[in-house]
């Protein structure tokens, strides 16, 4: 039991066996199934394969993803921006505050009719709506890991007379960082959503189309399929942004002192 | 007083300078109107969709959508939760399956109730629900989990009962973890109820942005997008002040 091997494999062991068990069961209580709703597990994975093997289903994704990625993308780059700007100074904190909080709360999804219908159901109206959302809560980190760098540090830097963009860049932004993460992790499962809504609302490509157009065609089997898709593509996409997060915040976790992380300020 | 007074007028103005860039990009022709109508336009719309009948109906469809599935998703999650937290073998068995449903989007599901439910108010508040169940769930076996080392200690060496420990420990430490689950969950709910309704045209705020849109209204539909973001900020104010009320012993031991 001693053996770091063992202790990795048990570890492993309780981690897994509850969801394999549920997958096992989801497949063998089907497997005889004939209802429409719920065809056998079997079936669903075999369509998914074929899909996924035809290409169809890889190119789906290749665009939902890039949709994903341009909007993430430009939503840190403008929520970071922003975020150092506003957080640097107490009283443009405290004077955008209410607005920032409206403006937060409007639910994305509620723009999605008014934008695809101005702009058509290409990538861009989609691009638009998944920064717009993944905005929020990288500002709201941002702003908020700006505010809780301990004054000693900036103090310190001003003491040292410390350029105003090495200021921002190498004091601000790295103490920042964290929370920033939280934000940037927060908005990629915000990201997903709003790919999913904008692509069921009106699009002629991409894995929420997938579903959607299979549930016009009624083909039970293929909605299920898309759908765990996403499910995967989620798990698949929070996972490997925490190993990102992880690496890049190393000297922040080993560091004791700063164990406990706030929590991010979330917005979906 | 007085900084409290400049705080409050520089929060106005704030607003005041985000509207007059509107008003001027509007006279500029900067803004496509298909988009982002004019300030005045969306001004005048915000009274005057009050006036019409199918406001209200479709507010209170929403709202009572989002608190019925915020409420199931509290009764379901909490208790879960706790015992989730309560027993660390547990949570560790749980916790690829809730790192997976944490991941979930939720709003994929839809197309796969509407043809086992349909499209109907019901399915609306399953999809919140579900959407609801897994911040709550987080939060409430984080809070669980929690516990100082000597109010573990002192419960074990008193061989505290389960439902003592349960109800008069285990809750109340959570408590304030849960109290945040909930304000997330009430921001989620609409963002669910909204995009459930705009996506399949079930009676609420969301359908009515959809349907204004259609009809070529866009200012209409941008007032109802203002009110849904309304509803937002007045639900989470509301859970605030019985959050506060709640939870006043937490706060107090807390500043002192």
């Amino acid at each position: 039991m001693n053996n770091p091997f063992y202790r990795w494999l048990f570890r492993q062991v309780e981690f897994w066996w509850l969801p394999v068990l549920l997958v096992l069961l989801w497949w063998v209580l089907s497997e005889d199934s004939t209802s429409f709703f719920f065809p056998p597990l079997s079936k669903i994975i075999s369509v998914l394969y074929r899909d996924l093997a035809s290409g169809l289903l890889m190119k789906y994704l290749a665009v939902s993803l890039s949709n994903m990625a341009a909007g993430l993308s430009i939503a840190t780059v403008l929520g970071v921006v922003l975020g150092l700007i506003i957080g640097e100074s107490r009283t443009l904190q405290q004077a955008t505050e209410p607005t920032l909080n409206f403006l937060r709360s409007i639910p994305p999804a509620a723009i999605v009719p008014i934008v695809i219908v101005a702009m058509g159901i290409g990538p861009a109206p989609k691009v638009f709506i998944i920064a717009l959302a993944c905005f929020w809560p990288i500002l709201l980190n941002t702003i908020d890991g700006i505010r809780g760098v301990p004054p000693q540090m900036i103090e310190t830097a001003r003491a040292f007379k410390i350029p105003l963009h090495l200021m921002l860049a190498r004091v601000l932004f790295m103490s920042a960082l964290p929370q920033i993460m939280a934000g940037i992790r927060v908005a990629v499962a915000v990201a997903l959503v709003l790919m999913v809504i904008s692509e069921f609302f009106g699009a002629s490509e991409g894995i929420g189309f997938y579903i959607s157009e299979s549930k016009q065609r009624f083909a039970m089997t293929e909605t299920w399929a898309g759908t765990i898709l996403i499910g995967l593509l989620g798990y698949v996409l929070s996972t490997i942004f925490l190993k990102i997060e992880r690496w890049l915040l190393a000297w922040y976790f080993q560091d004791p002192s700063t164990k406990k992380m706030k929590q991010p300020v979330y917005q979906t | 007083m007085h900084a409290k007074l400049t705080k409050h007028l520089l929060q106005a103005a704030v607003v005041a300078a985000l509207l007059l860039l509107w008003a001027i990009g509007d006279w500029a022709g900067v803004f496509n109107p298909e988009v982002l109508p004019p300030v005045t336009t969306v001004a005048a719309s915000l009274v005057t969709v009050l006036y019409r009948p199918e406001f209200f109906p479709a507010l209170m469809a929403t709202l009572v959508d989002c608190i019925k599935g915020v409420f199931t998703a509290s009764v379901l999650a909490i208790p879960l939760g706790i015992l989730i937290g309560m027993f660390p073998a547990v949570e560790r068995s749980t916790r690829t399956l809730l790192d997976f449903g944490r991941s979930f989007p939720v709003v994929a599901l839809m197309p796969i109730f509407v043809l086992i439910i349909g499209a109907n108010s019901l399915m609306k508040t399953v999809t919140i629900t579900i959407a609801c169940f897994f911040p709550i769930l987080l939060q409430t076996i984080y809070g669980a989990r929690r516990l100082e080392p000597t109010i573990v200690d002192t419960i074990r060496s008193y061989r505290i009962p389960f439902h003592l420990r349960f109800f008069k420990v285990l809750l109340p430490a959570a408590a304030p973890f849960i109290a945040t689950g909930v304000r997330l969950a009430i921001s989620i709910s609409i963002l669910v109820a909204v995009g459930t309704e705009v996506i399949i045209q079930i009676t609420g705020l969301g359908s009515q942005i959809n349907l204004s849109r259609t009809y070529n209204e866009v200012a209409i539909a941008f007032a109802y997008v203002v009110y849904a973001g309304l509803l937002g900020v007045v639900l989470t104010a509301i859970w605030d002040v019985f959050e506060a009320r709640l939870l006043g012993w937490h706060r107090q031991a807390q500043s002192e």
